[in-house]
């Protein structure tokens, strides 16, 4: 996420959106979105809708924090930032004379880190100097450079939207312009990953630390999460949030991130979808044209690890200035897995609308919170069923959970009534149709991206409520007891700092 | 052998972008630089939706789209927080939501959730100062059901009294989290410091005002201020205009649609003192700044030009001054932006920022000193020029859903634009030029009387504060709600 206008909560947002109310039935994309494929492997998806005379064009890279190794979390997220920096071309005035600076700039930098790796018998003085030179040369930089120009570029072309974002599965690039502008979205899409330049190295990772303690550390719920996830895995990389770790932020360096880019973004792993008042044939002419000379790379490096199942519960209890929060999360199965689409349909039941059984009996009813949602995951690879609330004063986050507990066994005793199956289903094919608008172009883009992404078919959301239909009330309370268990559960829990001894 | 035969690739390709640059550095350089593509700037003439009186009090808006199989519906009613007696602070909110939370009287709470849940619709509503709003989202084959349920709401709240002490709960524990992110405690108490606590943009619930409403009051409300209140209906997506002109002409046949009564509201004036304001919270590593005065009225005669000057100024992200430097420049902070706002008397100006304890000195001397600029020194003619550029060329965004083109226009009427707003908007863009954003400037921006709020740790930012030679720094006390 690079402007502030989206978080990096949109994105999660997102996932949960696309993937717990998948689309309806008789329907489906494969029939409006055409499909081609480069040579080199870059696919494009072109969904024709000409009611207004704008796009969206989107570029999605499957790389995301999961692909990150230890020592370098966030380097996704922070490649999408660089992406916005230009090119050998485009912003700068004469890159001949910036190259070398640059160049020097890392030789610094890799000093930097160095010195800051060193951790407690870090030469304080020596950062302080290396950081003074860093500026200096900065400055230097400046007198080439035409700043910001792609942002510039786009927004005197009427470009909307203009944004990135980075997830745990993927790191997507999206604009919204004026339909005749359709090749400038090719020329500058291509070139920033043909002939990208990475400007403004040392500041960036500044910036991103105010981004990081902006989402993370200064409010309640990022920070919760953050120490959540750091416990609900042991090994595997989703255990690590998308903005990383400050310290690791503190210590990029150049070479890092060209490597990351070089095995990562290659057109055998990014996908791209044009949707809005554009033709299939101009954006096929202008793909190849612009996208067609790009080499194929070798497949990427996926994450080696594969998290081992867990064999207690893990808690975990935060202090910020701020009233109780509530985290739960189990272990489940990856979309592979029959059960994965099952917990799906439990988490539907359990807070998909007022009348949900949650919702009804802990907000509405009992009072316990004033808030309550259950997701399931489907990922690349297999992540949590969470639950998450807010109590509601004089209960605390310990009755919301044993409140939860409550429901939870509930499904592994009882089996779910054919209704409460039924409305999931209906509210989940409505729910196709709820991001195809207009406006959602950009929306539209990411879901069937995403979809291809996840699943390796546009379609996949449409499917998956139609297979919702054929889970029985007795495979749920199966899904259920596998799930559901004390050992697979992980508990998050913020807490205000001066009411120490509550809980 | 593969990774081999990738390579081979890759430097086959590597020589021949070597060979093109020694043949003609040039035109290769044309063909990667994206300023030698020109477009013709887009002509797009502003959208109107349908528009057709039902009867008097009850106007139809409308624009019908039939690609999906969905429709959108609201009844904006004039009425909101405006109407709501001064001890009784959050009764209009409450009211619009007990309307669909406590049921009707042939539908109880649960039931009505029950059945629009399984039809997977959706209605809402919300309170806003003049305007409130009841809305559904459908399937089209579900829209009889769901516009049934939703009439009933509006013509037979059953305002179901266990639900009642459900709702005002609710509102209580959202008056306990109301400051947990320093964001909204720094925007409602900046609000509060341009505004004063009792000016209807700054009044705030509190667990008195909650406490005191009673179900009467809700009830006395909705008679009052609700049923039989002028209205406006909308309608967008896959429906019928004359099926549902007729529907409306049915279902409002008896709506009285009165217009609401004539207010007499304070005028704004700058509450604070200028100066420097803290809030101590102790654990933040970022503060928040936000700096600014009272802004402009919605029909100020630049209520178009300030666009420009607000872009140059905050709002056009990476081509504003405060992105570029704050953020862009020095990597301050990620989050900094700033607008001359409108508003229905007079909105606020703000400047914000995030950015780590040890920089809020800077940041708050770069922010004033780009803040004085915008009064002192015309913008270049390149800002200009993108600013511009921007707005003609973007200016069909604002139309690109059937919803956007009916809300959009149905609330310019509301607010008082002239109908032909949105037809010289971009006559009025064009015309813009550097001394106009200057001037606008200084008429509405003055440095002098900067009201700058810091939420952040006061041991670690109140040296940088008084540094800045600005006068004492006011500490506020954190409020309790």
């Amino acid at each position: 996420m690079r402007r502030p206008r989206l978080s990096l909560f949109l994105f999660t947002f997102f996932i949960l959106f696309s993937f717990i109310h998948p689309s309806v039935s008789a329907q489906g994309f494969a029939g409006k979105v055409k499909e081609f494929t480069l040579a080199n492997g870059l696919r494009f998806f072109v969904y024709e809708r000409p009611q207004v005379p704008t796009f969206a064009g989107m570029i999605m890279v499957k790389v995301g924090s999961v692909d990150e190794r230890k020592g370098e979390t966030g380097l996704a997220h922070f490649f999408e930032h660089m992406a916005f920096k230009g090119t050998s071309v485009m912003g700068t005035r004469d890159y001949a004379k910036e190259k070398p600076i640059l160049e020097e700039m890392d030789r610094i930098g890799d000093d930097l880190a160095a010195e800051y790796l060193k951790g407690d018998r870090t030469d304080q003085a020596r950062m302080k100097a290396l950081r003074d030179q860093l500026t200096k040369l900065q400055q230097e930089t400046l007198t080439f450079a035409v700043k910001d120009e792609l942002d510039k570029i786009y927004s005197e072309n009427g470009g909307e939207f203009l944004n990135a974002s980075t997830g745990n599965d993927s790191t997507q690039y999206f604009v919204m312009l004026p339909s005749n502008r359709l090749e400038l979205w090719f020329l500058i899409e291509s070139e920033r990953f043909k002939d990208l330049v990475f400007r403004e190295f040392y500041s960036e990772r500044d910036v991103i630390a105010e981004e990081r303690r902006m989402s993370l550390d200064n409010t309640p719920d990022g920070l919760l999460r953050d120490e959540f996830t750091n416990i609900a895995y042991v090994l595997h990389p989703y255990r690590h949030t998308v903005v990383g770790y400050m310290e690791d932020i503190q210590s990029y360096t150049k070479a890092k991130a060209v490597n990351f880019f070089k095995t990562f973004y290659i057109p055998n792993n990014m996908v791209a979808a044009v949707v809005g008042d554009v033709k299939l044939e101009e954006v096929k002419r202008l793909a190849e044209k612009y996208f067609g000379d790009i080499p194929r790379g070798a497949d990427p490096p996926r994450p080696t690890e594969i998290e081992p199942a867990q064999r207690g519960e893990r808690q975990v209890t935060t202090r910020f200035d701020a009233e109780p929060r509530f985290l739960m999360g189990y272990h489940m199965p990856g979309p592979a897995d029959k059960d994965n689409l099952t917990l799906s349909l439990a988490s539907m039941i359990l807070s998909r609308g007022s009348s949900s059984r949650l919702y009804r009996d802990l907000v509405t009813n009992r009072k316990i919170a004033i808030s309550v949602f259950a997701s399931a995951s489907a990922a690349r690879y297999p992540a949590l069923f969470m639950i998450m609330g807010q109590p509601r004063h004089p209960n605390t986050a310990q009755d919301l959970e044993k409140a939860v507990l409550e429901h939870l066994d509930r499904l592994k005793k009882e089996p779910v009534t054919r209704a409460e199956i039924d409305k999931s289903i209906n509210q989940a094919e409505a729910a196709l149709y709820r991001s195809i608008g207009f406006a959602d172009n950009v929306f539209l883009a990411m879901r069937l991206l995403r979809n291809v992404i996840i699943f390796d078919d546009i379609d996949a959301d449409w499917k998956r409520v139609e297979a919702l239909k054929k889970i029985t009330p007795e495979e749920i309370m199966s899904a259920a007891n596998a799930c559901f268990t004390e050992t697979n559960r992980t508990v998050g829990i913020l807490l205000r700092k001066e009411k120490a001894g509550e809980k | 052998m593969r990774p081999d035969r990738n390579r081979w690739l890759v430097l086959a390709v590597v020589a021949i972008t070597l060979a093109s640059f020694a043949f003609s550095p040039s035109a290769v350089r044309a063909q990667k630089d994206p300023n030698t593509l020109k477009f013709a700037d887009l002509e797009f003439k502003a959208q109107k939706p349908g528009m057709a009186a039902v009867k008097k009090g009850v106007t139809f808006y409308f624009k019908e789209d039939h690609e999906q199989p969905v429709i959108n519906g609201t009844i904006i009613i004039k009425t909101g927080s405006l109407y709501e007696p001064a001890d009784r602070v959050g009764l209009a909110p409450l009211a619009m939501r007990m309307l669909k939370a406590g049921g009707t009287k042939t539908l109880t709470p649960d039931a009505l959730e029950e059945k629009l849940d399984f039809l997977g619709s959706t209605i809402g509503s919300f309170a806003g100062l003049e305007y409130s709003e009841i809305s559904l989202w459908t399937l089209s084959k579900n829209f009889d059901e769901t516009w049934k349920v939703l009439l009933d709401i509006l013509y037979n709240p059953a305002f179901d009294k266990e639900r009642f002490d459900t709702e005002k709960k609710k509102d209580l524990e959202s008056i306990r989290r109301r400051f947990d992110y320093p964001t909204s405690l720094g925007g409602t108490l900046y609000t509060e410091l341009i505004y004063g606590r009792d000016f209807p943009e700054a009044r705030r619930t509190t667990s008195a005002t909650i406490n005191a409403i009673t179900l009467d009051d809700i009830k006395a409300f909705y008679e009052k201020d609700v049923r039989d209140r002028e209205i406006i209906v909308e309608f967008t997506g896959d429906f019928k205009q004359a099926q549902a002109l007729a529907l409306l002409k049915k279902d409002f046949k008896d709506w009285k649609g009165n217009p609401p009564a004539k207010l007499d509201l304070p005028k704004a004036a700058l509450a604070a003192k200028p100066g420097l304001y803290l809030i101590d919270k102790p654990d933040m590593t970022q503060a928040v700044i936000i700096m600014g005065h009272l802004g402009l009225n919605n029909l100020d005669s630049d209520n178009v030009e300030v666009g420009i000057f607000n872009f140059i100024l905050g709002t056009g992200s990476f081509n504003s001054r405060l992105m570029r430097e704050v953020r862009s420049n020095r990597g301050l902070a990620y989050m900094t932006f700033g607008s001359i706002g409108l508003g229905r008397d007079k909105g606020l100006f703000s400047n914000v920022c995030m950015t780590k304890s040890q920089s809020v000195g800077e940041a708050i001397k770069l922010m004033k000193d780009i803040t004085e600029d915008m009064t002192k020194n015309p913008v270049t003619a390149e800002e200009l020029e993108v600013a511009k550029k921007y707005e003609v060329n973007a200016f069909v965004h604002k139309f690109d859903s059937a919803q956007a083109v009916v809300s959009q226009a149905v609330y310019l009427k509301l607010d008082g634009y002239p109908d032909n707003y949105l037809e010289t908007y971009l006559p009025r863009i064009k015309k813009v030029d550097a001394s106009k954003v200057l001037a606008i400037g200084k008429r509405a921006v003055s440095p002098d009387s900067l009201v700058i709020l810091v939420v952040g740790k006061k041991a670690e930012v109140i040296d940088q504060l008084k540094a800045l030679g600005m006068g004492d720094v006011i500490e506020l006390p954190l409020p309790k709600e």
